[in-house]
């Protein structure tokens, strides 16, 4: 399945600048896994050393968090926009 | 904008946690302690017009820390605010007082609707609320490379200084130029 994959801003020197990249995946995991593959200086930032989704990497498809539908084996189908989204924290 | 503008220096030195941005350069860190650190060319342009609308939320929201977006474009080194976009702070109740949070659903929203304008996130604003407009060791653990991350002081109810700050490439916060 070809899907489009969109970048936030904080990842974008690991892709060329880009905003948004194409990939191939029958699941979300396996779309990431091949962007991944493309890309591998991203995936200490996506992945942590036992290869788990780091937590605060939430990813979406469409405007669903993937961890209310099947996580990363989520199906995916041609045309699918899959976002990258961390969560934002801080204080005094 | 005089005022706003500060000598980049170091926020505070003590071992990166969390999500390393390069933590392939850890002896260099060890190399440059005590020493300020001054990054050439990171400058956040904002409005004193936006600035004051940051100050308004943080007034509003006092004695709870107030956050948001700053939305954009990148040209170069220059990330050139065009417009703030206020957030709920999804932390709950007392612990607003001290910590904010933007949960991954928010931000999902924000980058749908600003990608139709063609615009970006560029960063981040809060306030600390009685507490100096200095990054904490907690705002810098959850930091994320690339973002600025803006901060306004509110002393007593009162908005007074606004700050920017991006990670360097040791996960070190870095204060940016702010300019009108």
């Amino acid at each position: 399945m070809a899907i489009t994959l969109l970048i936030p801003t904080a990842l974008r020197n690991f892709t060329d600048g880009k905003k948004e990249v194409q990939a191939e995946g029958k699941t979300v995991g396996e779309a990431v896994d091949n962007f991944a593959n493309v890309y591998p200086d991203i995936k200490r930032h996506l992945y942590d050393e036992k290869g788990v989704l780091r937590a605060f990497i939430n990813i979406f498809v469409g405007e669903t968090n993937i961890k209310n539908l099947q996580g990363l084996d989520t199906p995916l189908k041609d045309g699918d926009t899959v976002m990258l989204v961390p969560a934002i924290a801080g204080g005094k | 904008m005089g005022s706003n503008c500060h000598d980049k220096t170091r926020a505070n030195d003590h071992p990166p946690t969390g999500w390393r941005a390069g933590d392939n350069n850890k002896n260099n860190k060890n190399k440059d302690k005590g020493k300020d650190k001054v990054k050439v060319g990171w400058v956040l342009k904002i409005s004193l017009e936006t600035i004051e609308e940051i100050k308004n939320e943080a007034a509003r929201a006092y004695p709870y820390e107030c956050c948001g977006a700053l939305i954009g474009v990148l040209d170069g080194d220059v990330r050139d605010v065009k417009e703030i976009l206020p957030i709920g702070n999804e932390r709950k109740g007392e612990a607003q007082r001290r910590r904010f949070l933007i949960t991954a659903e928010e931000l999902a929203k924000v980058e749908i609707k600003i990608a139709k304008k063609g615009l970006d996130i560029l960063g981040f604003y809060h306030s600390h609320p009685d507490h100096p407009s200095r990054p904490s060791k907690y705002d810098e653990d959850f930091a994320l490379p690339f973002y600025s991350y803006a901060i306004i002081s509110v002393e007593k109810g009162k908005p007074t200084e606004l700050t920017s700050w991006v990670l360097d490439e040791n996960r070190i916060f870095i204060s940016e130029e702010l300019r009108s």
